[in-house]
Formats: C-alpha cells, sequence, structure tokens
C-alpha cells in the first residue's frame, strides 16, 4: 500500500472510530434501559466488557502469530505478535481497572480473589512478562516471549469458564447473550467498535514494530560497511 | 315392589344427605382465635426516654420522613461518580497509549534521519 493510501486509509478508519465511540455512549447512556439492580453505574459494563473480548482477541493473535513465529522463524509474525501482545496489557489494564471501579459500585470492595477476577490478572501478568521480555530480554528473547504468549492463549478458556467452574461474585457468561433492546443494542456496536478500534491499533502498532526492525537492520548494515561508527 | 322402590329412594336420599353434611362439616374452618393485643412492657420506659432526650426524638421523627428514604434512593439510583471514574480511566488509558505509540513514531523517524546523514556523509567521504 502506498503511503497515501495509508495515510487516507487511517484518517477514514480514525474518523469511523471517533463516530462509533460517540455512537455508542449515545446508546449506552440514551437508548439502554436502566439496570434494576445497579442502575446508572451498570452503564460501566458496556466498555467493561467490549475491551474484555478485545484482550481476549490480542493474546490470541499474539498466541497464533507466536506460534507461527516459533514454526516458520518469519520476522513479520513477530512483528504482530508484538503488537498483539502490547494491545493485550492495554486492554487488559483498562478490563482490570473499570472491573475494579465496577466492584467497588456493585460489591462495595475494589477487589476480591474470585476466580474470574484472579484467572483475568494472572492472563494479565502474563501478558505483561511478555512485553517486558520483549523489551528487555536482549537477543533471542523473542523465542522465550513466544513460548510466553502461546502458555496465555491456553490460559483463555479457564478464565472464560471460570465463572462456571468456581462459586464466582462475577457474573456469569450468560448475561451478554440474554441483554434485551436498548441494552443488547449498546453492547454489541461497543463490540463492533471496539473491534475496529483494535485493528486499528494492531497494524498502526504492527508497522511501527516493522519499521524499527527494519530500523536495526539498516543500522546493522551500515556498521558493517563501515559506513558509520 | 311400589314399597321396595320408596324404601331404596329414602336410603338414597338419607345418603346424600349424610354426605352432604360431611363434606360440609370437613371443609369447615377451625374459628380464628381473636387477636391478642401486645404491648411492650419497655414502651412506656422508651416513650419517657424519647421525651426526655429531645435529639433522639427528632431523629426518628426525621428517618421517618419520605423524603429521607427518597433522598437515599436517589443516591443509589443516580449515582454516577463510578461511572465518571471508569470511563475517565478508559479514556486515560487508551490515550495515554496512542500518544506513547506517537512519541516512539517520531523517535523512529528522528532515528532514520539521523541515519540517513550519517550514510550520506560516509558516501561523500
Amino acid at each position: 500500500m502506498s503511503s497515501k493510501k495509508a495515510t487516507i486509509w487511517f484518517v477514514a478508519a480514525a474518523a469511523a472510530c471517533a463516530l462509533g465511540f460517540a455512537g455508542t455512549l449515545y446508546l449506552a447512556f440514551y437508548k439502554a434501559e436502566l439496570d434494576g439492580q445497579l442502575f446508572f453505574n451498570q452503564k460501566i459494563f458496556y466498555y467493561h466488557v467490549a475491551n474484555a473480548f478485545m484482550q481476549f482477541a490480542a493474546v490470541v493473535t499474539c498466541g497464533v502469530y507466536s506460534l507461527l513465529y516459533l514454526r516458520k522463524r518469519q520476522p513479520r509474525h513477530d512483528d504482530l505478535a508484538l503488537a498483539a501482545g502490547e494491545l493485550a496489557v492495554l486492554f487488559g489494564a483498562i478490563v482490570l481497572v473499570t472491573g475494579s471501579i465496577w466492584g467497588k459500585a456493585a460489591w462495595d470492595k475494589w477487589w476480591d480473589w474470585d476466580a474470574r477476577l484472579t484467572t483475568f490478572l494472572l492472563l494479565w501478568l502474563t501478558m505483561v512478562g511478555y512485553v517486558l521480555v520483549r523489551q528487555y530480554g536482549g537477543a533471542g528473547s523473542e523465542r522465550m516471549a513466544a513460548g510466553l504468549a502461546v502458555f496465555a492463549t491456553i490460559n483463555i478458556p479457564l478464565v472464560y469458564f471460570s465463572v462456571m467452574i468456581w462459586r464466582t461474585l462475577h457474573p456469569q457468561t450468560s448475561v451478554v447473550p440474554e441483554l434485551q433492546g436498548g441494552m443488547r443494542a449498546a453492547m454489541w456496536s461497543s463490540v463492533a467498535l471496539f473491534t475496529a478500534f483494535y485493528v486499528l491499533l494492531l497494524r498502526l502498532r504492527t508497522n511501527a514494530a516493522r519499521a524499527e526492525r527494519r530500523l536495526t537492520e539498516l543500522r546493522e548494515r551500515a556498521l558493517d560497511a563501515g559506513l558509520i561508527e | 315392589m311400589a314399597r321396595r322402590t320408596t324404601t331404596i329412594c329414602i336410603q338414597l336420599a338419607i345418603t346424600a344427605l349424610l354426605a352432604v353434611a360431611g363434606s360440609r362439616a370437613a371443609n369447615a374452618q377451625p374459628a380464628k382465635e381473636p387477636p391478642r393485643s401486645y404491648q411492650s412492657p419497655m414502651r412506656t420506659e422508651c416513650e419517657a426516654e424519647l421525651a426526655k432526650d429531645k435529639g433522639w426524638s427528632a431523629e426518628l421523627k426525621d428517618s421517618l420522613r419520605p423524603s429521607v428514604h427518597e433522598a437515599e434512593a436517589s443516591l443509589i439510583t443516580k449515582n454516577n461518580k463510578h461511572v465518571v471514574m471508569a470511563y475517565a480511566a478508559i479514556w486515560i488509558l487508551t490515550v495515554g497509549f496512542v500518544v506513547l505509540l506517537w512519541f516512539r513514531q517520531r523517535r523512529l523517524l528522528a532515528e532514520l534521519d539521523t541515519l540517513e546523514k550519517k550514510v550520506a556523509k560516509a558516501a561523500e567521504s
């Protein structure tokens, strides 16, 4: 894709996301019915759950591309895995912070060592570990980090089904499919928006990772050729 | 024959009467006891205490006002503090990530620029 086309694509996608944010906020605050138990505080739910879905998507992307990298040793797979890994940390942090605030509103406590919360925290910490290994691990760390990403991906079903396996404070997985009317529209439009936002950020970060790798390779070649010191 | 028929009819009528009377008796509810009026032995003592403690008396009266309950209900139903906190956190984290990405991109362009200059300088010499 040419530079001009890429810029147009980026501006169009960013504008669509901006409109999407305005639209989902309108749906969540003006169209979705007021919840009978949590009242206004339930509005946190729409972005909290959408971000949790994106965190899972980012971890799966990171895991799949890490596995591909381990098998084929293609740097482009590694660039994508790195970008998705960083996004998994971002979306995971949003989920943990909004979930904690939700917990304070619903259960009157910021944190509980509940199965869902604990397994999710472990998943997030694994992804933080992935990013730290990539950042400070030095040469060859990408393979070690790739193994960590595969491990995190395997952990996702445990996080998702934890509410069914153990008795938890956290709501069940049946809440989202059972939503009706305005709540349903707000929920699924938020998921669509964050999917688009995730794809946009993934593309931006992958391009940056690719550029960083090319720059490093170029510098090494220039050093080898004696062009720079 | 007619006498026998009359006897059977009389027997049937007696059986039916007994059956109806029996079922009514079975359905009849036991008579309810009149409610006993209970008065706490502490009542006089409490009233006397309330009469002495005007502040306590006022507090009790105040807590029974509907507006107090409406205010409490409104606090729960219209509480938006947590929603504001959650959405602020989402925006801060997201915008923070995008800004970091932008700074990283700028640093990358600057490094590329430096490398280009170095290579050009080396080529000239």
